[in-house]
């Protein structure tokens, strides 16, 4: 074995999770890897293989989470039976009750000596200092605990935390869920050869007041939604039942809704919903720029602050829902149903409001007034008053630039080439597979005909009428990458690997 | 001594005709306040000693402490008016009886309080103008006194702080006369721009007895009519006559004993029957000429204890001018006889304060002043009960009689007639009066009155109308005369504290009639207040007061900028939907100055009649008729000087997308693109619209975010600029000031364009326009660079320009734009444009 297998081995734990694999029996594993790592994924079930030894193991590898790259995609993986589901990359370390669930962080080892030089440059030796290492450096920190002395004050009240590793969710829940303590970054560069603070940190009380500003809104808010982005977390259906509780005792409408991987697209669909609750795990919760959207996302401990009588703010954060669930909700007495509490003056609106009544939980048909400001409300059906409209010639082509524009004729024509290449090689399959979502990494005998005769017969000439007529595969056919949308998103990123998957690269070289 | 009692009070309050609803309104510093003294020492609350030193209407420490009214106080004052003061003929011919309640509030002078004097003035009739003798009419006592006369109240005036002619500037007669009349005629140029039918002749003239003289200080004043009335004996003639000629170009010749039209100043009857005698008391008394003093009282039939001749300078001044003309007498009976009682004064009113139709049994209750009508009641503002916890809504009965535990109807600012927003239906707990420092408990107040209502406090933000008609209509709300531009960021110190800050906020917006509480999308809590005192005042008392004492952090005042475009937008501007199949195509264009502004007055409005605002538009303006029949939305807010326009020719579907567009308007007119602050003067046109054919595939989603970027990319490409708020700045200073006032200016971006000399005085008043944005520490600034003497009045006047491109590098976009994003969390740089347009 080369060193650079070797290396490779100890990056992506291949031996470790063999022997968990072993140790569990598990014969079908569902391996989930982010896009970016897409490309290795070939060498990783060879070198799971190899190292495995049992040639009954199955190794399949799910691409393109229909739900986050944070969370399991355990519906995917259910669809092809797998016993667990080893997660590589950036995840949110949940508990799925579905199936077992190995996250594989470490990708990256650096060198202790490096950050421990940089971090001296900063930071008095024995100051109350956390030291935090994103989870994607190999932790051998461990083994050398002479490093980390433990300062004797270990009931100092401020300490600093550093995080080592990139801004992102990670960071912000840490941010958030510790707020009474002060951070710094410590990042690093792409090579993790370099490492340098960075002080201009998002503080938590920006954070903080953001979220107070939602829940606020929330409160105000008269329809609410809950958006399902989790499938897998352990406990998501009893929070989501007890959202619902929670909501329609408040008084206010309840929609759940589930729309897979969520974008603000999607959710402005829904006009009348005045605020989202977002059940997902918590990495996954923060990883959405809430910016972006038009009406309010929070967590569902935001949620039970916002609208549960009696439970009181006190800066503490949770974006773990799990722990909610252990509470009791109190009981509403429904004879309050004019109570002074109903009336507040609302600063999101600046005008008072009056909070509707306590609701018992059923069904009550309300003329609500959600859709009074709306103008359009539907068609205004004058059936045989007006003449039926002549029928003309329409547009040609894709949305992304129709035929008779100059620049889609270009694209057209580059299309074409690609066409060719498409079919010919496997390394623009392999291409695709890093970068469009639709990640494939196809295998020779289990590709359907309809696959198979879809890439052939991809012309620009018959692109037209392919859009209209063909199925949600055939959008994939074009790899454009641009024309992709929600409707197109699809289960057809499920990839089966199986032993013939050397062989199929091999008859393409 | 109060000499009266809750009861007696209480009686009175059944004889609207014998009610004077009044407010003091007048410049900072003119002597509103010690003015009142007098009034409220008069019916024995305070001893005449100390009138004019308690100023008992200032009920905070810190108004105290300054020296300046903040918030406005309201007190009841029953008068007795004996035969002597006004005798049986002269009395208002409606009144019953002779005693008379003064609803009496003490307003602030401050610019920066003018909220509290609209708030005032609302519940009153009739308006005590007051004018610094010296100082004369200033940019605070025009600005009171257009809001009264908008308000249909009846002005009368008085000149005040008299004894500094006397006695700090020793000025002769003559020239005191030219100020006073200069003063008078100053403030019946402004009354006449105000042409009212309904009220008739409102100017004012002191040989009518509309003006009065005093000094505040020293507890005296006096009509003509009351001077007249002790010389009309004397000479033979009626009290009219001997009136007309104590004013004006009338003169006395003592050796002929003959009236003529002209002659020597000294013999000018103002002079030598009022100022000539006041002049000799006062240097006798000043002067220790107790003798002399004496006599002239003896001759003035004035009585004085043997104590308070014993007194020394300036206190025997006082006790003898209170002696002889004491400020009340003079004016009760300015205001018994020329300010309208509510019976009065509500038959011209109701019509303009009254939403409703003019012949409903509210609207009539109100023109009738009938106390059996349906209850109408107006809260003009919330006060602080004494334990900070709770407010007292503090308003007028304009119709019927309130009562404790009745069900009456509350109607916030946002209630639509026929809906159930902002609607409560309560009773009140107590009803009281208001006694200055105090209050006292009655149970019930009828029409005509001031009062305020305990327990009502959490269905009111700050004002509202109180009914009990089920289909009764709200009171027109108030419009202020200054705008809240100084903005500071308010955050606890323990984010857990977060709640009760939202509290202490929730009631700092109750306390002040003016303050904007505000939370921004990235949720920062925002308090937004007139100027720079008005904003110290806010949050010292949210701090103090309001927060249960959880520590705050309080940014640097900030301004708000607003973004607008200059130009039409010169390319064409595509976006498309996230899944492809739409494409919005749009373009911006400037609304015009003074468009924006009627739009800003709400002139021009969305609830207007479409085809009556299209004409408008396209005869004042120029406007195409066909677009401007289609405006589809105002924004931000529903009524904000931005428009949405449908300009398109024969597009399918358009209005299924309306409501999507309109709501990526609104988003965009409120966080522009530059530095996410409120747009202002921009016209946005939808030229021509492509949409997938079937309805999902065009729904919200698809279209609000597009319509966001299409319009995004439509202000960049038409010359963005940012606006900034100007202040109109007026400062009085003495000539050695004034370079001090320049340098001060000048370094400040300010520009001084008026400058004139106060006839009579050294003084000199100078305007000029300040950036609200350069303001911050103009007042010590000032007062350090011209040693004090010159003191700076800044009111909100217009957005200007912000001179630069805010995309090209520079120091606009790298510093003012890059340190707004900064505050605000966002990126530091503004957005590229093809983040929003895409390409064709």
């Amino acid at each position: 074995m080369t060193e650079e297998h070797a290396q490779f081995d100890i990056n992506f734990d291949v031996r470790d999770t063999c022997s968990w694999i072993k140790e569990h029996k598990m014969k079908r594993i569902a391996l989930q890897i982010p896009d970016e790592y897409l490309k290795h994924s070939q060498k990783l079930v060879s070198s799971l293989r190899s190292t495995a030894q049992e040639k009954d193991i199955e190794f399949y590898i799910l691409a393109d989470s229909s739900v986050s790259s944070w969370d399991p995609d355990v519906v995917a993986a259910q669809h092809v039976r797998a016993d667990c589901i080893v997660m590589y990359g950036r995840a949110s370390v949940t508990r799925s009750d579905v199936m077992p669930i190995r996250n594989v962080f470490g990708f990256v080892q650096v060198d202790p000596n490096r950050i421990f030089d940089v971090l001296k440059t900063r930071i008095e030796p024995c100051a109350s200092t956390i030291v935090l290492l994103s989870a994607q450096f190999k932790s051998y920190f461990a083994s050398d605990k002479s490093r980390a002395q433990n300062s004797e004050n270990t009931e100092a009240e401020k300490f600093t935390i550093i995080y080592v590793g990139k801004e992102g969710p990670e960071l912000t829940r840490l941010i958030l869920e510790y707020n009474q303590y002060c951070f710094m970054l410590l990042q690093h560069n792409d090579d993790f050869d370099q490492f340098s603070f960075k002080t201009e940190l998002g503080d938590s009380s920006r954070l903080i007041k953001r979220r107070y500003f939602l829940m606020m809104k929330t409160k105000d808010s008269e329809r609410i939604g809950i958006v399902v982005a989790t499938t897998a977390m352990e406990g998501y259906r009893d929070i989501v039942e007890r959202m619902k509780k929670i909501i329609t005792m408040s008084g206010k409408i309840v929609h759940t809704l589930y729309v897979g991987k969520i974008n603000p697209a999607k959710l402005a669909n829904f006009a009348e919903i005045d605020s989202f609750v977002l059940v997902a795990s918590p990495e996954n919760t923060v990883s959405i720029d809430a910016a972006d959207y038009l009406k309010p996302l929070i967590t569902p401990m935001e949620l039970e602050i916002a609208l549960v009588r009696g439970r009181e703010w006190t800066g503490d954060y949770n974006l773990d829902f799990r722990p909610l669930l252990k509470t009791p909700l109190p009981e509403v007495s429904s004879d309050n149903s004019d109570d002074e509490d109903n009336i507040c003056h609302s600063l999101t609106s600046g005008a008072i409001i009056r909070r509707p009544n306590v609701g018992d939980g059923t069904l009550t048909v309300t003329n609500s007034k959600a859709y009074e400001h709306r103008t359009f409300r539907g068609l205004d059906l004058k059936e045989g008053l007006d003449r039926p409209l002549d029928v003309v010639k329409g547009r040609v082509g894709i949305a992304s630039g129709y035929a008779h524009e100059p620049a889609a004729v270009e694209r057209l024509s580059q299309a074409t080439q690609a066409e060719v290449i498409t079919g010919s090689l496997p390394a623009h399959v392999q291409k695709s597979a890093g970068d469009s979502n639709y990640g494939i990494s196809k295998e020779s005998c289990k590709i359907e005909s309809g696959g198979n005769s879809k890439i052939e017969s991809t012309t620009p000439k018959a692109e037209a009428a392919s859009v209209s007529s063909a199925g949600k595969g055939q959008g994939q056919g074009q790899g454009e990458g641009e024309d992709e949308d929600e409707a197109h998103d699809s289960e057809g990123d499920l990839q089966h690997v199986s032993d013939e998957v050397d062989s199929f690269f091999d008859a393409f070289v | 001594m109060v000499n009266f009692t809750i009861p007696q009070l209480r009686a009175i309050m059944d004889k609207p005709k014998n009610i004077r609803n009044m407010s003091v309104i007048a410049h900072v510093d003119h002597g509103k306040s010690t003015l009142t003294d007098s009034l409220v020492a008069a019916a024995g609350i305070i001893s005449m000693a100390s009138a004019g030193d308690q100023r008992l209407t200032d009920t905070r420490a810190d108004e105290a402490e300054r020296g300046i009214t903040i918030k406005s106080t309201g007190i009841s004052l029953y008068n007795e008016i004996s035969e002597e003061e006004i005798p049986d003929a002269k009395m208002p011919k409606d009144s019953a009886g002779r005693e008379f309640l003064i609803n009496l509030i003490d307003s602030p002078g401050h610019v920066d309080f003018s909220a509290e004097v609209t708030a005032a003035l609302r519940i009153t009739d009739g308006a005590l103008v007051v004018v610094d003798s010296i100082e004369g009419v200033s940019v605070q006592t025009e600005t009171v006194l257009r809001q009264a006369l908008g308000e249909r109240i009846k002005p009368v005036l008085t000149v005040n702080k008299l004894d500094r002619g006397f006695l700090e500037l020793q000025l002769d007669w003559e020239s005191m006369y030219t100020n006073f009349s200069k003063h008078v005629e100053n403030v019946n140029v402004i009354i006449s721009t105000y042409k009212d039918e309904a009220m008739g002749d409102l100017q004012v003239y002191p040989d009518k007895g509309t003006v009065s003289f005093s000094a505040g200080l020293h507890g005296w004043a006096f009509t003509l009519p009351q001077f007249a009335r002790m010389y009309a004996k004397k000479f033979g003639v009626s009290e009219e006559k001997m009136c007309e000629r104590l004013w004006g170009e009338n003169y006395f010749n003592p050796a002929e004993k003959k009236w003529t039209k002209e002659g020597d100043t000294a013999n000018r009857a103002f002079n030598m029957f009022i100022l000539d005698p006041i002049g000799k008391i006062v240097q006798a008394t000043m002067n220790d000429q107790l003798d002399k003093l004496e006599k002239m009282l003896s001759a003035l039939n004035i009585k004085m204890k043997k104590e308070d001749l014993e007194l020394k300078g300036k206190a025997l001044l006082k006790r003898t001018m209170q002696s002889w003309i004491p400020a009340h007498k003079a004016l009760l009976e300015m205001m018994i006889l020329h300010l309208p009682s509510p019976a009065a004064a509500q038959k011209y009113r109701a019509e303009l304060l009254y939403t409703g139709p003019a012949d409903d049994a509210c609207c009539t209750g109100i023109r009738e002043c009938n106390p059996e009508a349906p209850l109408v009641l107006y809260v003009s503002k919330m006060v602080p009960s004494a334990d900070k916890g709770r407010f007292i809504a503090f308003g007028r009965v304009f119709s019927g009689t309130v009562q404790a535990g009745v069900k009456i109807r509350i109607m916030g600012p946002n209630y639509v007639p026929g809906k159930k927003e902002d609607l409560n239906i309560k009773s009140i707990q107590r009803v009281v009066l208001f006694m200055g420092r105090k209050q006292d408990p009655v149970d019930t107040v009828p029409v005509g009155n001031t009062c305020g209502l305990i327990g009502i406090d959490q269905f009111l933000v700050k004002t509202g109308t109180l009914t009990t008609a089920e289909d009764g209509y709200p009171m027109k709300d108030m419009k202020f005369s200054v705008s809240p531009v100084v903005r500071c960021a308010v955050e606890p110190k323990n984010p857990q504290d977060l709640p009760k800050l939202v509290e202490g906020l929730k009631r700092l917006a109750k306390s002040d009639p003016m303050v904007v509480i505000s939370i921004e999308e990235s949720g920062e809590h925002i308090v937004a207040g007139a100027g720079e005192l008005h904003m110290e005042i806010c949050l010292k008392d949210l701090q103090d007061d309001y927060m249960n004492g959880a520590p705050l952090k309080i940014s640097d005042p900030v301004v708000s900028y607003r973004e607008t475009v200059t130009a039409e937008t010169d390319q064409e501007c595509m976006s498309k939907s996230p899944n492809k199949h739409n494409r919005l195509y749009f373009k911006a264009l400037p609304l015009g100055e003074e468009l924006t502004n009627i739009i800003d007055d709400g002139q021009i409005t969305p609830r207007d009649d479409v085809k009556v605002r299209g004409r408008r538009l396209a005869d004042e303006f120029g406007w195409d008729v066909d677009i401007a029949r289609k405006i589809w939305a105002f924004g931000p807010d529903i009524v904000g000087p931005n428009l949405v326009c449908d300009a398109t020719k024969a597009v399918q579907f358009l209005n299924e997308i309306k409501d999507s567009v309109v709501a990526g308007f609104n988003w965009v007119t409120k966080e522009g693109v530059i530095c996410e602050e409120n747009m202002r003067g921009i016209c946005f046109q939808i030229l021509d619209v492509t949409m997938h054919a079937d309805a999902i595939h065009r729904g919200g989603g698809q279209i609000i975010p597009t319509a966001r970027r299409v319009m995004y990319a439509a202000e960049m490409l038409s010359q963005p600029r940012l606006m900034e708020p100007v202040f109109l700045v007026e400062i009085q200073c003495p000539e050695q000031a004034m370079g001090g006032i320049y340098s001060c200016l000048n370094r400040r971006r300010g520009q001084v364009f008026e400058e004139n000399q106060r006839p009579g005085t050294p003084l000199y008043n100078v305007k000029a326009y300040l950036p609200v944005s350069e303001s911050f520490g103009f007042d010590s600034d000032l007062r350090a660079q011209t040693a004090g003497q010159a003191f700076p009045q800044c009111v909100f006047d217009h957005w200007d320009l912000v001179l630069g491109d805010p995309l090209a590098p520079g120091k606009l976009r790298d510093e003012v734009i890059a340190g707004i994003r900064k505050r605000k969390g966002l990126a530091v740089e503004v957005p590229p444009l093809d983040r929003f347009k895409d390409k064709l």
